[in-house]
């Protein structure tokens, strides 16, 4: 399956640096074959939120319960968030709600280092790790302001 | 984008608040998907279709039927997506992924449709797959 993702990125010039710049984690990394419903759950929730904007090609129709090239879909999605993280700037950090809130739960925040690329198109691309333990927030099209602080 | 979740957790199965749902807050909405398995993420499979309604009509007809929907609307910068989940246990989450910018109206808007249901309002992925996963990913 094409590579749309490192195709975009390569139009620049670009090398593709998967694993060897400084957000080394996957995104997602999940044992498709033995994946729990949630794990694929949240695949398919990041997939649908962004997987278009980051240009990051789906294979459709998804069979999900067949589990048919879901591995090689997520391997792109997280060659697409590996990029904005090697090729971008890491521009500090801010402050990210994460978890969830209502029925009596507060919500909690976490600290985030913010990576940004900027594409030769225009648009510029986040991508927000843990800064605890550089686990996988979020990533997509930056369309708001970002808070930074160093 | 960043989106945020808001999403109405029923806990009983209700046929009328699914399709309330639908007709009230996802007009000018379309499933993102072509191709459709009940259950979605695990074998066997129970049923599939490449029609939306069939496959709609199928969880919708009885408790103990599970599918996530998934919704685009490209004309709505403020609230691009939505998606429908229905558990086995036949509980529901209802979600709307909003800019954040509008979480608040939106969560007045859910809140005021569903009084008596649950309303959460997430920054990362939050839609449990039974009543039980629903407490304890709350604790």
């Amino acid at each position: 399956m094409r590579n749309f993702s490192v195709e975009l990125f390569a139009e620049q010039g670009m090398q593709n640096t998967v694993g060897a710049g400084p957000s080394s984690k996957k995104a997602f990394n999940i044992d498709i074959a033995n994946a729990s419903d949630s794990e694929l759950g949240a695949l398919n929730h990041a997939f649908n939120r962004h997987a278009s904007e980051l240009s990051v090609l789906i294979d459709k129709p998804i069979k999900w319960a067949k589990k048919d090239n879901l591995a090689s879909m997520m391997d792109n999605f997280n060659e697409a968030v590996n990029l904005i993280e090697t090729q971008g700037t890491k521009v500090g950090k801010t402050r990210v709600p994460y978890g969830e809130k209502g029925s009596g739960v507060n919500v909690q925040s976490t600290e985030a280092d913010v990576y940004i690329y900027q594409h030769t198109s225009g648009k510029e691309y986040y991508s927000y790790r843990r800064s605890s333990d550089n686990q996988f927030i979020s990533a997509g099209e930056k369309t708001r302001n970002i808070n930074i602080s160093n | 984008m960043e989106l945020m979740d808001i999403v109405i957790f029923v806990s009983s199965f209700s046929k009328d608040k699914v399709i309330y749902f639908k007709n009230n807050f996802l007009q000018g909405y379309v499933s993102s998907e072509e191709y459709y398995e009940s259950p979605k993420y695990s074998s066997p499979v129970m049923f599939e279709t490449e029609n939306f309604l069939d496959m709609w009509n199928y969880v919708l007809d009885e408790i103990g039927r599970s599918f996530t929907f998934y919704f685009d609307n490209d004309n709505n910068q403020f609230c691009p997506k939505a998606a429908i989940q229905i558990n086995n246990d036949g509980s529901i989450c209802l979600v709307l992924s909003v800019d954040s910018e509008y979480s608040d109206e939106y969560q007045s808007k859910l809140k005021s449709a569903f009084p008596n249901d649950d309303c959460i309002v997430s920054y990362s992925y939050f839609m449990p797959f039974s009543r039980e996963d629903f407490k304890k990913n709350l604790n």
